[in-house]
């Protein structure tokens, strides 16, 4: 501890709150072991902060291996404080122009620290945050610049669940920040659950001003079905999987003709793993947003290496599995709800009639729905059972509507709105209520923002998503009918409840702020790319006062409005528009050149 | 001291087969600094060859990925590229020869500029213009390939400096290589190296079909089979082999697939006594270390083109109406694959290594021997096999023509011998042809006489164009129905279209020079296919004695 005044001294300079802070916490988070080389090594739980050998050879290690991604215009944030042999080598490493920052989770320690060894004058370039996730994360969008994290494992390991929760609010606070033009490529799926969520999908990026392509494979569901249709299963299996190949051979000559900065895809997207291997090495960038349970559907074990960024419904097991399955960035976004399309609505007499009951119930016939459904039935209230495969379930044939045909979304946006209790029960594959109940269903989204009321099975990451002021959710079977019989006797409440839950939706669970937050985590995680361009560096005003080392492309540059996105091809294009009868200039026919080669399309397909 | 820059960019053997025009380089301006513009990835083999200044490698591959996927903006990608490009500009080249025939690359050699641009090169307004006759021939001659006698190695040779002599590819290897390979090599006396993939499924025979030729062959071979390719071809080596075992391949078998440097393929290919291939870029490093060659030719490829250049090779070719296929081609069925029989191939391997002698049947397969004609320039010679008596002909002619017709001296190398088998139908065809041809002659001459005037009549000059338009459509039509008329209506096509001029009375003389160019070559084409007299048939002027008619063989049944 014979270092720990000094330093904590020279913190003082330009850190203050900070100095204070480490002087006053109890630090021993980290014990100190003498490494082999005589300098002083930490562990904590019984694991290595640093190097048991020589921490600063480890640090110098990987302070270069942080050149290949930080770039001289980027603000380092780095992850991990452990002794900072780290945050010194790569200090040194870089002219003092370069901005580092240190994200402090715990500033106690920061006093182990600081009392372990003498720290240099480097400390004095180093920029500082502490406090909430939520702080940090204001304090990082005050940055001009673009950040660009960069993790020393075997340190940020100790706060791992901060980083997270700091991550998730800064790529919110940067969604809202956003400006700049994407152009995304959604793959849908063939068929299923997922299609609907690829529209919602598509009307929101359309709606926060990005261009979209959607690669709709729903197209192609007439011939997989014909496929499906043969009596072997190998057959069947073998010619659904060839199908699949080709349209994910499909997708790539799409990507081809009008290359995305970003394909994502959602659930059940025909993209096989070869040509997710191939897009990456052509250095496209690919998301997937896994709209699925991750234990009933288990394909992402396949596919986990092949996403770039995969977006999840579940926290816990769910990122630590895609990650030991190779997925290299997991991220958690729940589900939500398209405003336009789940709305409140008038209802004529008539469909009051059709649609109305005291208790529906909208979805497919599910092991669990089978069983508990029927103990839900009683001679007090009406109810009405909508949707597909419910063959069999004799107990619920009386109240099965239409036969037990699917429903399409706007009858079920009238079921929602003239029923008085929707019942939600998320789906399971055993008889009882779902023994992992943890992800939340797109219909409590889409319940709320009907403004219609819900009983829902309780998640455990529902909490974080509504409060129990707008949604009422139960947790044992037989709660549910005294919850009926007491909500169906309070119109009121039943309303404040809807109420609350949609605004809540507007506020925080539309499509639009699910796929802000997702553009946003690739932007943060890539600031010279897809963050750059949602910051608007690629607009004409950026790019010319980029210009400045070739000002032979400024006159380009000026023939397009100062708020335009301009890529190669747009230039490129302008030029040839204009050439007839006109002597180009050396730099045209270069950048005529270079897209040329950019609109080569034979290495993709 | 002359300096000249090479645009090569894309391709492990069109590299090897520039060698003939380093040498011929050397030869025209002792002394030259060539320099070679390559992809990174290739720069290795552009290090084996000789006659070079300097490799100026780009990473054209990442140019294409970063610029295709958005990952850097306009100005970071231009700053790259102008970055690398502008100290070219400065060295002020004499010559720059474009041998990548694609846009992008004739884009960059506008950009380099030079006083004298060989290859495609961009206009003055971007558009696409090529100077040279050699290599707008190599640009034409897609629209009649079976009629090419011009092996690339020839083309870029007479289209990047001028006739000369022949000249053998070669690399230049060091002790170590050869070293290495020696040591690598131990084992048996003799090897047979085999390149059983190719970088596109197309020209690459079937792996069980060179596996049973090789195990035909490994009955009477004493040394061993080593597989070379990349690591990418590692199954189809994996399936050759077991073919091989399974049919009694008893040979001992190496695989260096992937384990080699280039450096370390070529010293391998040296000490091999026959490199099995298909049309590869190894096929063409084992030309140039004088391995003897046999090309297995299926697919879109055509040995004519891209053959082993120079003595001592095979080509196995399949007899089959669609052979070669067109370049963008996409087959069902890969049915020239199965016309090459494995005995054929493992007989003339066994002829080639001095263990059997020459097949005499070809099996529905055609055998060509490679060699040097009369002009110094490389040949193919058939020798099992038919070929159609038409093609067989004009081909020759062609081959003549050209000759005489780009260079401007006489062939050594004879017209084919009689009339063409087709002589009364291409009467017909060129009596037709011609008045049409001279009547356009007169209106692009009235449209270029217009164009000149001071003040234009406007109305009237364009209604003249849109005729000369719908004529130059149906005249394009009528010249690409016949192997006798087609070569010259394809150079008028491009010649038409390749206009380097700012103006309208420019452009409109161009065009009519471009008219009687298409009809002089006519006439002459005329006088030497139904010409009465012997003398008729010599194209170049002053030359017109009789020739000594060779190569029957060609259309030898």
């Amino acid at each position: 501890m014979q270092y720990l005044n000094y330093n904590i001294e020279r913190l003082r300079q330009n850190a203050p709150e900070l100095a204070e802070a480490v002087r006053h916490s109890v630090g021993g988070v980290l014990t100190i072991v003498p490494s082999r080389e005589g300098s002083p090594s930490a562990t904590h739980e019984g694991q290595w902060v640093h190097s048991a050998y020589d921490p600063k050879k480890e640090a110098g290690s990987w302070a270069e291996q942080q050149r290949k991604e930080w770039k001289t215009e980027e603000v380092a944030v780095i992850l991990g404080v452990g002794l900072l042999y780290h945050v010194e080598a790569l200090a040194l490493a870089h002219s003092p122009d370069a901005r580092i920052v240190v994200v402090v989770p715990d500033v106690s320690v920061l006093k182990d620290a600081m009392g372990a060894r003498p720290l240099g004058p480097w400390v004095d370039r180093i920029h500082w945050v502490n406090g909430t996730p939520e702080e940090m994360a204001t304090q990082l969008t005050a940055q001009s610049s673009p950040l660009r994290f960069l993790t020393y494992g075997p340190a940020a390991r100790l706060h791992a669940d901060v980083h997270e929760r700091l991550q998730t609010s800064l790529s919110r606070l940067m969604a809202r920040k956003a400006g700049g033009q994407l152009h995304v490529a959604v793959v849908g799926p063939i068929y299923g659950g997922s299609l609907p969520i690829a529209r919602y999908v598509v009307s929101a990026l359309n709606q926060l001003g990005h261009r979209v392509s959607w690669l709709d494979h729903h197209v192609h569901q007439g011939s997989h079905e014909a496929f499906g249709s043969y009596r072997e299963a190998r057959h069947r299996q073998m010619l659904q999987s060839r199908f699949a190949d080709v349209l994910s051979l499909s997708t790539m000559a799409h990507l081809a003709e009008d290359p995305p900065d970003l394909v994502l895809a959602i659930a059940q997207a025909p993209l096989g793993l070869a040509v997710l291997q191939h897009l990456r090495k052509k250095k496209f960038l690919t998301a997937m947003w896994f709209v699925e349970n991750y234990r009933h559907l288990t394909y992402w074990q396949q596919l986990a290496a092949g996403y770039d960024y995969w977006f999840v419904i579940q926290q816990g097991g769910c990122l630590d599995a895609l990650k030991r399955a190779g997925a290299a960035h997991v991220h958690y976004l729940p589900m939500a709800a398209d405003p336009t399309v789940h709305r409140p609505m008038t209802l004529t007499a008539a469909e009051h009639r059709e649609f109305g009951s005291d208790v529906s119930f909208v979805g497919a016939g599910y092991a669990n729905r089978r069983t508990l459904l029927p103990q839900w039935l009683s001679h007090e209230w009406t109810m009405k059972l909508w949707g597909n495969e419910w063959d069999g379930a004799a107990p619920l044939s009386g109240v099965l509507q239409r036969g037990g045909a699917r429903i399409d979304t706007d009858t079920c946006m009238k079921v929602f709105n003239a029923t008085a209790v929707n019942l939600n029960l998320h789906s399971c594959s055993g008889t009882g209520m779902d023994p992992q109940p943890d992800f939340v269903n797109p219909r409590t989204f889409e319940l709320a923002a009907c403004g219609a009321f819900q009983l829902v099975d309780d998640r455990t990451l529902l909490p974080a998503l509504f409060t129990s002021d707008e949604v009422e959710s139960f947790r044992r079977t037989e709660d549910v009918p005294p919850l009926i019989r007491r909500w169906l006797t309070d119109a009121d409440g039943r309303r404040r409840y809807a109420e609350a839950s949609r605004q809540r939706v507007l506020r925080d669970h539309t499509y639009g702020h699910r796929l802000q937050e997702l553009l946003a985590t690739v932007g943060l995680s890539q600031p010279d790319r897809i963050g750059s361009i949602l910051r608007g560096d690629r607009l004409t005003v950026g790019l010319k006062e980029r210009a400045v080392s070739v000002p032979e492309l400024l006159p380009l540059l000026d023939r397009f409005p100062a708020a335009q996105r301009v890529e190669l091809k747009d230039l490129a294009a302008d030029i040839r528009a204009r050439a007839s009868g006109r002597q180009l200039a050396r730099e045209e026919l270069l950048i005529l050149m270079m897209d040329s080669y950019r609109a080569e399309t034979k290495d993709l397909v | 001291m002359k300096q000249v820059l090479i645009l090569n960019i894309t391709r492990m053997g069109d590299l090897v087969q520039m060698g003939a025009l380093l040498n011929r380089l050397h030869e025209e301006w002792p002394g030259v600094a060539v320099d070679l513009v390559v992809d990174r990835r290739f720069a290795p083999v552009a290090s084996l060859l000789m006659g070079l200044r300097e490799v100026i490698a780009l990473d054209f591959h990442a140019l294409i990925n970063e610029s295709r996927a958005l990952v850097k903006d306009v100005v970071a990608l231009y700053e790259d590229v102008a970055g690398w490009a502008k100290p070219l500009v400065e060295r002020r080249y004499d010559r720059v020869i474009n041998l990548t025939f694609s846009k992008p690359s004739a884009l960059l050699a506008g950009f380099m500029g030079a006083p004298d641009i060989r290859g495609v090169q961009s206009a003055w307004d971007g558009g696409l213009v090529i100077e040279n006759p050699w290599m707008a021939y190599f640009s034409d001659f897609h629209q009649f390939r079976r009629l090419n006698r011009f092996n690339l190695v020839d083309i870029y040779a007479l289209g990047g400096s001028r006739p000369g002599t022949f000249c053998p590819l070669r690399l230049s290897l060091s002790r170590e290589d050869h070293t290495w390979a020696r040591e690598a090599l131990t084992g048996v006396t003799g090897w047979i190296a085999v390149q059983a993939g190719a970088s596109d499924s197309m020209k690459a025979w079937r792996p069980h079909l060179f596996g049973l030729a090789l195990a035909k062959v490994s009955k009477q071979w004493r040394g061993g089979m080593l597989f070379i390719g990349g690591r990418e071809e590692e199954a189809t080596i994996a399936e050759v082999v077991q073919v091989y075992r399974e049919a009694g391949g008893k040979s001992p078998v190496k695989n260096f697939a992937g384990r080699t440097t280039l450096n370390q393929l070529a010293g391998l290919l040296a000490e091999c006594r026959l490199l099995l291939t298909n049309d590869t870029g190894p096929m063409h490093i084992g030309v140039a270390v004088g391995t003897s060659v046999i090309d297995l030719s299926v697919g879109h490829v055509d040995f004519q083109e891209t053959g082993p250049y120079g003595s001592g090779h095979w080509v196995v070719q399949p007899e089959l109406d669609c052979a070669p296929c067109g370049f963008d081609q996409v087959c069902g069925h890969h049915a020239c694959k199965d016309r090459i029989s494995p005995d054929l191939v493992a007989d003339l391997m066994c002829h080639m290594l001095d263990i059997g002698s020459c097949p005499s049947q070809g099996f529905g397969a055609r055998l060509y021997e490679s060699g040097v004609d009369e002009d110094g320039l490389g040949t193919f010679r058939l020798k099992v096999g038919t070929e159609s008596p038409i093609t067989a002909w004009y081909a020759a002619f062609w081959r003549h023509y050209w000759y005489e017709a780009h260079t401007g001296s006489r062939s050594r190398v004879s017209l084919p011998e009689g009339p063409p088998p087709d002589a009364s139908e291409v009467n017909v065809q060129l009596r037709a042809l011609r008045p049409l041809l001279e009547l356009a002659c007169k209106r692009a001459d009235e449209i270029a006489r217009l164009a000149r005037r001071a003040s234009v009549d406007i109305p009237q000059l364009k209604r003249l164009q849109q005729e000369q338009r719908a004529d130059q459509e149906r005249l394009l039509c009528m010249g690409m129905t016949a192997e006798a008329l087609a070569p010259l209506a394809a150079a008028f096509g491009r010649q038409v279209r390749n206009d380097n001029l700012i103006g309208l009375d420019r452009l409109a003389r161009h065009q009519a020079a471009a008219y009687h160019t298409w009809l002089r070559r006519l006439v002459e084409v005329e006088r030497c296919l139904i010409g009465t007299s012997s003398s008729d048939r010599s194209i170049t002027p002053g030359h017109r004695r009789k020739l000594t008619v060779v190569g029957s063989e060609r259309h030898a049944a």
